[in-house]
């Protein structure tokens, strides 16, 4: 039987009454929704009126007696529900409340919003949390089944004549909810109906699907080409011809089909988010110059390796700790601790659900620096959009508005850091038509740990512990759908389990409990559950030893999951741990202190094996050589061909017969560009203060407004050491060449950081690549040119490369006329350094008046691709170079000067406004 | 004789996550924090759990995520699961300190009478630095000797809101009491629109305490403000009068108040 407690804020009269009410959520203020509604129906504002209302729906066994249910809602709404001073409540059955709510005018409409059955309800499990701290000591209250949250809309429009139930349904769709993951009802007097209500009310609680818990095999020997292919696109593999080939030859082998874990598993370990074929790939390179001669045919024996890891080693930096083995780059802090940093994207799930996509974008780079047993301090975030103003009819088909995606991804990140307790200190944002199918969503994370404390080392036996949140289905398929280009070309409801839903709360509790693990000892290796889910987390733990899985020991969210759901879902909030029987006991035992799932789902084996078992029966097993080193090689094909030298036009506007407007009105329309002008709304709803660490804040100046160019952070309250975290971005650039695009970025996140007082000596950088298909040898082109950029620019500068990742097929595919749309090649250079006394630090703002002003370095005529020739309508022009020897020595004079006292402030010429 | 450093209970649970900077704060004043889950300290034993602590303290953050309300489930965790113990404290007058989020679980646990807290008037989270003056001349054991103090804030729900049957007497009684501690002004110390007022708290409260004064919530953090490079503009004060030399930040007179209380009592 359904309950429902309603609430209602309560009407405050006389002189401090309250004209509205605010509230903080993603999609839940009113005030933009009534301006919003407003637009829509062609009314003004004050013809328009909306109330919100929370609603609990409460599960109860059908053999309670009704009237304890009911003398149980009247104890638990003013102690659990509602806030008495400002809200009031009704409470009873489901229908009794929403039949006192049902619209009894004209123009009325009641718009019911709840999230998809399936996906997490967070604040329905503190419900029943609550209410079993109310039952357990005292008053003892009837047992509470399944609760869900819900959302009431009462919207009333003082129109003449009756609008339509299909008009206020498809408002709700394109401003109120995101149907990846809500689902809503729409009713107005005429509409009302109390049995359909119930049964749109009764399928929330029902599990989307019986358990099967069955394993299907897959006919793939004997498939041919087309086949092969076929069962690839139909199962959302993303794996091509070639790579099914192998596969098939290994099931050849072993004498069996494969079954759908298996398959699943090998699509999940082998997909590019996972394995990055492409910059592992042989890739044939062909460089001609603008008027087609060629210049240079070369064999790339591998991006990652030529122009990432072995500029790093070569360079064989004393205090880089790890690189390249762990889930983020770690280097040294001091004798005692060791610093690590990762950064990672979201894109894909960005574009369609932009609050959970980032929300989760951030909770995952989060996870990979508990992944290294370290304490997040610090979180970064760059994103970028399609501008703002981009009118509805030139946003392609299917796709969000970029304002919409903005305000949602800002809110995302927003509620996982804050919630998580670490300060967002340094980003940026970019807005660029390239974008609007494709935002991207880089999200970093620093974390600081005691040297040493941070163990590899499973052992046969060990138990494989799962712990953190429950496994749904959500995010099934991740990994491989990064590996596809967006465009409308897969049935929704596959898309629909792609989405994540986060839980930054089951996060944090999750990272307290580590953090005390990790120094008692208690576990001998750990990963976290990220795309691949446990496939990925338990396949690599195991690489060297073996594992042997129970699959229905894992817990779930709901019923009805089949075992390679199970095992590839990518369900947040989880961290898989090796532990040694022996310390079992103790871990489950802190495991209850701090309210966190654990749970055993098998062991660490000797055989070389992944072995997986769902209630007895083997529903898969591979050998771990095979899983990790089977995937062949991929041979891939660039092509770049150098930009005609075309001058920056000055004369532009002349020979528009447009008005000559003087430098200040160019100067003010610079400043106005949404790339460059202030980005302080968005830094202001992160906390950057949290843990109390940010000396040199993400805001400065005389009204704490102005943006910094990196930020300090000193970790420890009684030492003067800290880090100073920067970035550099500018896809602009890379219109005209990528090359000096990721130069100039190596350059910027270098010179943000010295310009508030870092040197070079213990200098990190990490790179993140954003990329279109680089099945495109042109878009594959453009992407060798940086990365040889990022090749020389290390080693030049004496930095490494500590971690990095790339987000490649960031291309959209119209489904109408097949017309692509790339996002710009897109490198992030993200800068840690450590600092050796932070009161040293500089800030950008000016000081005093009579200070000289002093610019270090020469101007060169270098317009391309920036401000000045975009409000020229171009992008032409010499592209700014970097020289890293004369670079380097003004580093050197600036370091010298700022350690001497002999600079009130410091600033970097910014080529794009980094906030 | 070296005197035994006072014991303050620095609580936690789920979603807490001020709790480094809170135990930086109070070791700085001289008193010995201990940091403890609600788990570890609610069962049969609370009682003489509790008793062991001279002062408490409920740090920042998202307790069980906000879900149901600001700070609302780890108040019932005070009201239901501590029960008697946690009420026992508080008569005993021993301080009580409740930060951003810990200000919420104090006022949803009903110790300021009818105080709560709602989402911000501007709809959005604010991380800023407010301009605070007391308003509670030495009622309070928190800010005696305090008049004016700079503190960040970082809240999407500090708006504080009275009710009863006529919020406006609630008002009155809450100021006559001597109860509304802090009061957010703009730099010259008058009274203020947002954003001096971050959240649009009725008559600019930014604080406040039991009517014996010893427990004390505010939505400011004072324990963000220790060091003196944690001021947002150190870096313009440095080598003027005023500015580094300055030794401490103006939160740490917050904590030495309540160490120097608890340390009598």
């Amino acid at each position: 039987m359904l309950y429902c407690v309603e609430l209602l804020p309560r009407p405050i009269s006389g002189p401090i009454a309250s004209p509205s009410e605010p509230t903080v959520s993603e999609s839940g203020d009113p005030d933009r929704i009534v301006a919003e509604a407003a637009a829509y129906f062609k009314l003004s504002a004050s013809a328009l009126q909306l109330e919100r209302r929370v609603l609990y729906l409460l599960e109860f066994d059908n053999l309670l007696p009704a009237d304890e249910i009911r003398a149980a809602l009247q104890i638990a709404t003013p102690r659990l529900f509602a806030d008495m001073v400002a809200e009031t409540a009704n409470s009873g059955s489901s229908l009794e409340i929403f039949e006192a709510s049902r619209p009894q005018s004209a123009n009325l409409f009641n718009i019911l919003t709840v999230f998809r059955p399936g996906v997490t309800d967070a604040v329905g499990e503190s419900v029943r949390r609550g209410y079993r701290w109310l039952t357990d000591q005292g008053s003892k209250l009837p047992e509470l089944g399944r609760v869900r949250t819900a959302t009431l809309y009462r919207l009333s429009l003082s129109h003449e004549e009756q609008t339509e139930v299909a008009e206020i349904a498809a408002f709700v769709r394109s401003h109120l909810v995101n149907e990846l993951v809500q689902e809503f009802v729409v009713y107005g007097a005429q509409e009302y109906n109390e049995q359909a209500l119930a049964d749109f009310l009764k399928q929330l609680f029902s599990p989307s699907l019986a358990a099967q818990g069955q394993v299907r095999t897959i006919a793939l020997r004997e498939a041919n080409e087309t086949e092969l292919l076929r069962l690839s696109n139909e199962g959302l593999l993303a794996l091509d011809l070639i790579e099914m080939q192998v596969i098939q030859s290994y099931f050849q082998e072993e004498g069996r089909d494969p079954t759908d874990v298996e398959l699943e598993t090998l699509a999940q370990t082998w997909s590019e988010h996972c394995i990055h074929k492409t910059f592992k790939a042989r890739i044939n390179y062909v460089e001609s110059s603008w008027d087609g001669h060629e210049t240079r045919n070369a064999i790339v024996d591998g991006l990652f390796k030529t122009c990432i890891v072995e500029p790093t080693e070569k360079l064989a930096k004393p205090w880089v700790t790890s690189v390249f083995s762990d889930n983020a780059g770690i280097i040294g802090f001091d004798r005692n601790y060791e610093v690590s940093f990762k950064v990672e994207t979201h894109n894909h799930p960005s574009a369609l659900e932009p609050f959970g996509g980032a929300n989760t974008g951030l909770g995952g780079v989060i996870r990979d620096v508990m992944a290294v047993s370290a304490k997040p301090i610090a979180a970064t975030d760059i994103f970028c959009f399609g501008p703002p103003d981009t009118p509805p009819e030139n946003v392609p088909p299917e796709v969000l508005p970029p304002d919409r995606i903005f305000r949602g991804v800002v809110d995302g990140v927003r509620d996982y850091g804050n919630k998580m307790g670490i300060p967002t200190v340094n980003g940026a944002v970019l807005f660029d038509r390239g974008y609007l199918a494709n935002p991207l969503v880089f999200c970093g994370t620093v974390g600081l740990a005691p040297r040493g404390s941070h163990p590899r080392n499973v052992q046969t036996g060990d138990r494989i512990v799962v712990l953190g949140g429950r496994t749904g289905r959500d995010g099934v398929h991740g990994a491989t759908f990064s590996s596809i280009e967006l465009g409308g070309t897969h049935p929704e409801q596959k898309l629909g389990s792609v989405v994540q839903i986060g839980n930054p709360i089951e996060e944090k509790k999750t990272l307290d409990l580590l953090l005390k693990a990790r120094d008692k000892r208690l576990y001998t290796a750990i990963t976290d559950c990220g795309a691949g889910g446990l496939s990925s987390a338990i396949g690599e733990m195991g690489e060297q030893t073996g594992a042997q899985v129970e699959l229905e020991r894992v817990p779930l969210k709901y019923e009805g999951l089949e075992p390679w759901e199970i095992w590839v879902s990518e369900a947040q909030e989880r961290m898989v741990l090796a532990v040694a029987p022996d310390k079992l006991p103790a871990l489950l035992e802190l495991c209850k202190i701090e309210d966190v799932e654990a749970t055993d789902l098998g062991e660490f084996t000797n055989d070389g094996l992944l072995t997986l078992n769902y209630a007895g029966q083997r529903v898969g097993q591979l050998k771990m050589t095979f899983l990790h080193k089977g995937v062949p090689r991929r041979e891939l094909s660039a092509r770049w061909r150098a930009p005609e030298p075309r001058p920056l036009n000055r004369r532009a506007h002349y020979e528009h017969h447009r008005p000559y407007l003087g430098y200040s009105i160019v100067l003010e329309r610079i400043l106005a560009d949404p790339n460059v002008s202030s980005k302080e709304s968005v830094i202001r709803v992160y906390d950057y203060e949290v843990q109390g660490n940010t000396v040199v804040k993400p805001l400065v100046g005389v009204h704490n407004d102005g943006p910094s160019d990196a930020t300090v952070l000193k970790p420890f309250p009684d030492s003067v050491r800290g880090l100073v975290i920067s970035n550099g971005i500018n896809p602009r650039y890379g219109l005209l060449d990528p090359y000096h695009m990721a130069a100039c970025a190596i350059d910027e996140a270098i010179r943000n950081a010295v310009a508030v007082g870092a040197n070079l000596e213990r200098m990190a950088l990490l790179d993140n690549f954003c990329w279109g298909n680089p099945k495109v040898p042109e878009r594959l082109g453009e992407l060798v040119r940086a990365a040889e950029a990022c090749r020389d620019y290390a080693w030049d500068f004496g930095l490494p490369f500590i971690s990095g990742k790339d987000s490649l097929n960031n291309e959209y595919r119209d489904p109408a006329t097949g017309q692509r749309l790339p996002i710009p090649g897109t490198l992030l250079i993200s800068a840690i350094a450590v600092m050796e006394d932070v009161s040293k630090a500089v800030t950008l703002d000016l000081k005093q008046p009579g200070n000289l002003i002093y610019i270090i370095g020469r101007t060169r005529p270098e317009l391309g691709g920036g401000y000045y020739a975009k409000y020229h309508g171009q992008i032409e022009g010499d592209v700014p170079t970097v020289q890293a020897g004369s670079a380097l020595r003004g580093f050197r004079a600036l370091n010298k000067a700022i350690k001497a006292g002999l600079y009130a402030v410091a600033t970097t010429s910014p080529r794009v406004a980094s906030r | 004789m070296l005197q035994k450093k006072v014991k303050v209970l620095v609580l936690r649970t789920a979603g807490i996550n001020c709790e480094a900077e809170m135990m930086v704060a109070w070791e700085k004043a001289g008193a010995a924090p201990e940091l403890r889950h609600i788990n570890e300290i609610a069962g049969a034993e609370a009682s003489e759990k509790l008793e062991r602590y001279a002062a408490l303290a409920i740090p920042g953050g998202f307790a069980y995520g906000d879900d149901l309300g600001a700070g609302k489930l780890l108040a019932n965790d005070l009201l239901y699961r501590l029960q008697e113990p946690f009420a026992r404290f508080v008569e005993a007058g021993k301080p009580v300190l409740g930060v951003c989020n810990g200000f919420q679980v104090l006022a949803k646990s009903g110790l300021f009478g009818e105080v709560t807290l709602l989402p911000n008037r501007s709809g959005r989270f604010e991380c800023r630095w407010s301009w605070l003056q007391n308003a509670g001349g030495n009622n309070c054991l928190f800010t005696k000797g305090i008049e004016q103090i700079y503190l960040p804030v970082a809240h999407g729900e500090g708006r504080v809101m009275v009710g009863g049957d006529n919020p406006a007497t609630t008002l009155k009684n809450l100021e006559e009491n001597g109860q509304v501690v802090l009061k957010y002004t703009n730099p010259e110390g008058a009274a203020v629109e947002y954003p001096y007022n971050p959240n649009g708290s009725v008559a600019d409260i930014a604080g406040i305490c039991n009517p014996s004064g010893t427990v004390f919530g505010l939505m400011p953090h004072p324990e963000r403000f220790i060091s003196p490079l944690q001021h947002p503009r150190w870096t313009r004060l440095q080598g003027h009068e005023g500015g580094l030399a300055l030794t401490e930040g103006e939160g740490l007179k917050i904590f030495k108040n309540a160490v120097a209380f608890a340390s009598q009592a």
